[in-house]
């Protein structure tokens, strides 16, 4: 495979499905071919029909990885994930080219990920990007944490989950904005939220009222 | 509002009108009589259609009711400017607020109860997504207000991101604008948006009426941190469609810009933003803002205000500050207080 640099054109370009693994009831994680090079952080548009409006998905894999991940909630009345969560290795999906500039600088930082929204997170660390964050994950039931083990393994990163719902012994109780507030010490450098639009504002609120600057805080919002 | 399962008229476009009339029995030119009755006449009940034959009415009301509902509650501010809270069919709310001014009377409608887009200084992000409206519902917000024939503007300004809901505010302005509806001449509506590109390309495309692009830093860096969709369709891409496409002489872009302190008010601000408008035939809105809970932005003092203006103009740039109305009853679009009456948002996150 030779990648083709990051571009914007919206052309679609159409790519071999590797697997389709079921993490969970209405949870997977799709790999396909990777035709082009991009910066954790990025997403595609991905369509199974080339004249439908394609969907946004952040990228989960590595950028330097050989397949590009995709990790989707599977929406019962949607247009697209029905239908995507049953592709089989070999079917064809198109995507469009990378673009977004949800992006992680080097050196500390807080990372808020809800459901599905960890994949940006999950590409950043695979690109080495995690030493000196602190990850904080919330998702709905154990199986819905993608890449926990590899989170909780990652040097330099302080990985902490959390559920109203799931239990587990390394899970704490409650919603991200609790866990923000009992955060010690107090989140420093760059805060980087990613994961549905209540997520997002109900977090955002926790940080300011920890006293995290607005200038701060970064979020990439799964409309 | 309570469900009666019937299928409602309101929202149907001259296309599923025809449907209908057919269904119904009726002769081709009944979709029309029945537009007439929905949009002109405003008709309340299908009796009340009486052109239409008694067996095809009651053949109508089988299956369909034409599905206006009243504001179920109003607030007035001193000033006029007046808040409607209208129920929506899933049993959530939805406010309207109608800002009467001695030239103009300005209806501000929404398009969703809640909103997706995240953006920081937004009362309605607050309340979060709890669903898109219907073309009837969006439609309704002026169809049934009490001062219904003093409107002359309508401005898509209200709670949810218009173009997030692109086919069923397509089909109101379709109903609001042509010769079988309303008959209003599009250049007295204006829609906005934060800047969803695909969906603007096909609003442009599709609709005629004003645009309204919702700004509010010329610097991507900055603008990111106050709207999220800055990560996904950043400026240049918003500017490059506006400046691709021909607006005419009679269609209008415009772009709001709520002026924080210390953040966005600056004469550097000035000078990117006369760079990024130079040659685009458009004006701006600055907005005065008015703090959220728990958010910490602060509005502009009245003389930052100012010299913004001046600024702008200076530079080319027709710049008009909006009037803040309804400030006693917090009646900016997405300011007032729905929250509390819509059931809790399910997502577990
Ligand atoms: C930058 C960005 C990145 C994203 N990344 C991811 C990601 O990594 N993973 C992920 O899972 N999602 C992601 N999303 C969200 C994703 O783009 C889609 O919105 C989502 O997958 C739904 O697509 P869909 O076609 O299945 O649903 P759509 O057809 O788009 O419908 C959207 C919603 O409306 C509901 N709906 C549709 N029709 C009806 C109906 N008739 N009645 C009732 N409800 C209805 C659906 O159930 C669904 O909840 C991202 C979004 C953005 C903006
Ligand atoms: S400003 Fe508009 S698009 Fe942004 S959150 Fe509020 S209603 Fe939605």
């Amino acid at each position: 495979m030779t990648p083709e640099p990051a571009g914007s054109a919206p052309d679609l370009l159409p790519v071999r499905v590797r697997s389709n693994e079921r993490l969970d009831e209405g949870l997977h994680l799709v790999a396909l071919d990777r035709p082009f090079d991009f910066r954790p952080g990025q997403h595609v548009g991905l369509t199974l029909d080339p004249r439908a409006a394609p969907r946004l998905y952040s990228l989960a894999s590595g950028p330097r990885e050989e397949a590009m991940e995709i990790l989707f909630d599977v929406h019962p009345e949607g247009a697209l994930t029905p239908r995507l969560a049953g592709v089989r290795p070999g079917d064809t999906v198109w995507t469009t080219r990378p673009a977004g500039s949800f992006a992680c600088d080097p050196g500390p930082g807080l990372w808020i990920a809800g459901g599905t929204g960890i994949a940006p997170f999950a590409s950043m660390g695979r690109a080495g990007l995690a030493a000196g964050k602190t990850l904080i994950h919330g998702a709905r039931s154990v199986a819905a944490f993608h890449g926990a083990a590899a989170f909780a393994a990652a040097t330099g990163l302080v990985y902490r989950r959390c559920s109203s719902r799931a239990e587990g012994p390394d899970i704490e109780r409650g919603r991200i904005p609790d866990l923000i507030a009992r955060l010690d010490p107090r989140p420093d450098g760059p805060c980087l939220l990613c994961g549905p639009p209540e997520m997002v504002v109900a977090a955002r609120e926790a940080l300011f009222a920890r006293g995290v600057a607005a200038d701060r805080v970064r979020a990439e919002v799964y409309f | 509002m309570e469900s009666s399962g019937k299928t409602p008229l309101l929202g149907l476009t001259l296309d599923g009108l025809r449907a209908v009339a057919a269904e119904a029995g009726l002769p081709a030119f009944g979709a029309k009589q029945i537009a007439d009755w929905l949009y002109r006449k405003h008709a309340g009940d299908i009796a009340a259609m009486t052109n239409l034959s008694a067996k095809a009415r009651a053949s109508l009301a089988e299956r369909h009711e034409v599905g206006a509902v009243p504001p179920a509650r109003v607030q007035e501010s001193s000033d006029g400017t007046k808040k409607y809270l209208y129920p929506t069919l899933r049993g959530r709310f939805v406010e309207t607020a109608w800002i009467p001014e001695p030239d103009r009377s300005t209806l501000c409608v929404s398009t969703q109860v809640g909103c997706k887009m995240g953006c920081l200084f937004c009362m309605t992000a607050k309340q979060g997504f709890q669903g898109h409206l219907t073309a009837g519902e969006i439609f309704n917000q002026y169809g049934s207000l009490p001062e219904r024939d003093r409107v002359t503007n309508l401005v898509y300004m209200g709670m949810g991101e218009p173009l997030d809901n692109l086919d069923a505010v397509l089909a109101s302005l379709a109903i609001l604008t042509s010769p079988w509806g309303c008959a209003m001449s599009p250049r007295r509506i204006t829609v906005s948006t934060i800047g969803l590109v695909p969906a603007m390309k096909r609003y442009l495309a599709e609709s005629q009426c004003h645009l309204a692009v919702s700004l509010h830093s010329p610097f991507e860096e900055e603008r990111r941190r106050l709207m999220p969709i800055e990560h996904v369709h950043p400026l240049p891409e918003v500017m490059a469609t506006l400046r691709a496409h021909d607006f005419g002489l009679q269609r209008r872009v415009s772009f709001e810009y709520i002026l924080f302190r210390g953040l966005n008010d600056s004469p550097r601000h000035v000078k990117e933003l006369a760079r990024l408008l130079n040659g685009l035939r458009c004006r701006i809105n600055l907005m005065r803002f008015h703090p959220i809970p728990g958010v910490p932005l602060e509005g502009s003092d009245e003389a930052t205000v100012q010299a913004f203006q001046e600024g702008l103009n200076a530079k080319g740039i027709v710049a008009t500050v909006r009037r803040s109305r309804g400030l006693d009853i917090a009646a900016a679009c997405g300011l007032l207080s729905t929250k509390a009456l819509q059931p809790p948002p399910p997502p577990e996150y």
